[in-house]
């Protein structure tokens, strides 16, 4: 209980700290609380402040980073939270599909808001839709009522399960404690969080997650017990991160004074025969040194080798084998379900499979056909609409490589599909509910 | 010169308010150093290209 003895007065002289000497008659009880308590004022004044000021920056830079191939878009929340709340950005998850730098790519199609939006793009190398599930469970209530495009590559669902590699690529903890406390059933939580916790390799350092999710794998009173005890300090880590995530944003903005806030807006209608008559030529263009309409490039850096050793090196029943033992279909279902549940409005678009390429590897178009009667009889059980390009399946240059990657013809096509799935108008080859 | 400046650090010394706003200010920086070394955090995640073809 510190006070100033009396006799410290007769130490100076000076008048000038004379008011020191008085003030410091008062007694001031437990001066470490107090300075504990004030201190956690100031940060807790000090981080909302730092909130409400990233939440102005990051509203008035997310069309600019719409297109951005931006790890902290897909890594982080906030700005997936603001472009389900902005009314002319169409959110779409994918892979590197995306990510392929294309002049005929929807994001460049649609820079100019030509029909009144752009898409936001969301896209990891690899990322499957169990990453999606988890992206998209952590939004929260902003998804209800809102659309969103699911961009599917076939080879998800063809490989057995998720590499541990491309699930670690993609992992973000935040997202996984955004899904683990979302309002969602909790028989599907439960399912959910059994697939997360079968590549928990990526996340065994974080215990608490690791534990959260352990809680909720199993659907009974005592773990939901468990689980409601944990909720506070998992919700607490949840705030962390999002803190976190404010950060990262805006340290990105502030070192790249070359973004400036805004964009460009011109309406004009999109005449899509004529894209797609320039594109076709472009894509014969630039895929001509192989039999496959694979891009120039890619044949050479990475296809001309990889075809040079998996020639027949497949059959219809090890591809159909594959197919049917995947768990992406299984992960593709917990993803349209959660999708539901919080009332979004999903599309999938599948791409499809580059029939010359798997033929050369000995499969039959009869057996690849089984992937989009796979995909249609998912679709219409879950009453989704899914539009899966099947019918361009032998057209060499929709795609730029047999990875799903799409050329410029492939891309006009695709941003036909997403501008009439953003004015609800019917959507070309839809399987399933709701066009 | 150095006589006030002993004179006023051990007016404060003595002074419970000033005290108490020292303490203050010496947590305030030890939280703001902690902000700034994990305030970003790291939301980085290894490179990985895809093979599963």
């Amino acid at each position: 209980m510190p006070t100033c003895a009396p006799r410290c007065g007769a130490w100076f002289g000076a008048p000038s700290y004379a008011f020191l000497q008085l003030q410091g008659q008062i007694t001031v009880k437990h001066p470490h609380l107090l300075a504990a308590f004030l201190s956690l004022c100031v940060l807790g004044a000090v981080i909302l402040g730092g909130v409400a000021y990233a939440h102005s920056v990051e509203t008035e830079y997310v069309h600019t980073l719409a297109s951005k191939n931006l790890p902290q878009k897909r890594n982080g929340i906030a700005l997936q939270r603001l472009a389900f709340e902005s009314p002319d950005l169409l959110p779409i998850y994918g892979s590197s599909e995306l990510n392929i730098p294309d002049p005929y790519q929807a994001s460049k199609i649609f820079m100019l808001y030509p029909t009144g939006f752009n898409v936001f793009t969301l896209s990891g190398d690899g990322a499957e839709p169990l990453e999606y599930l988890q992206m998209l469970a952590d939004v929260g209530p902003g998804l209800r009522g809102k659309q969103v495009v699911i961009s599917l590559s076939p080879q998800f669902f063809i490989e057995a399960e998720i590499s541990e590699d491309a699930f670690r690529g993609n992992f973000s903890r935040l997202h996984a404690y955004g899904f683990a406390l979302a309002d969602l059933p909790p028989d599907l939580k439960a399912r959910v969080a059994q697939r997360i916790l079968a590549h928990r390799a990526a996340f065994n350092a974080d215990a608490l997650l690791v534990l959260v999710l352990q809680t909720l794998a199993q659907d009974t009173p005592l773990h939901r017990a468990a689980f409601a005890a944990l909720f506070p300090v998992a919700k607490l880590q949840e705030t962390l991160l999002e803190i976190q995530d404010h950060w990262a944003i805006l340290d990105y903005i502030w070192n790249h004074p070359e973004i400036k806030p805004g964009v460009t807006r011109r309406p004009q209608d999109l005449n899509w025969s004529m894209l797609a008559a320039h594109a076709q030529p472009y894509a014969m263009h630039h895929a001509g040194n192989n039999p496959f309409g694979i891009e120039d490039t890619e044949w050479k850096t990475e296809w001309a080798a990889y075809a040079a050793t998996h020639k027949n090196d497949t059959n219809d029943e090890r591809f159909l084998l594959s197919l049917n033992r995947s768990h992406g279909w299984v992960d593709l279902v917990l993803l349209v379900k959660t999708l539901q549940a919080m009332g979004a409005k999903p599309l999938l678009i599948s791409l499809p499979l580059h029939q010359s390429f798997w033929g050369y590897r000995g499969v039959s178009p009869a057996a690849l056909a089984k992937y989009y009667d796979k995909m249609n009889a998912l679709a219409a059980e879950q009453q989704v609409p899914v539009v899966s390009f099947q019918q361009f399946q032998n057209d060499e240059y929709f795609l730029r490589d047999p990875g799903a990657h799409m050329s410029a013809k492939g891309w006009v096509h695709y941003s036909q599909v997403l501008d009439a799935y953003f004015h609800g108008r019917a959507l070309p080859e839809a399987v399933g509910s709701g066009h | 010169m150095l006589k006030r400046a002993q004179l006023l650090a051990t007016t404060l010394a003595n002074n419970a308010y000033a005290r108490a706003v020292a303490l203050t200010l010496f947590y305030l920086i030890i939280l703001a150093a902690l902000l700034v070394l994990y305030g970003k955090g790291n939301f980085s995640t290894p490179p990985f290209i895809y093979q599963g073809f």
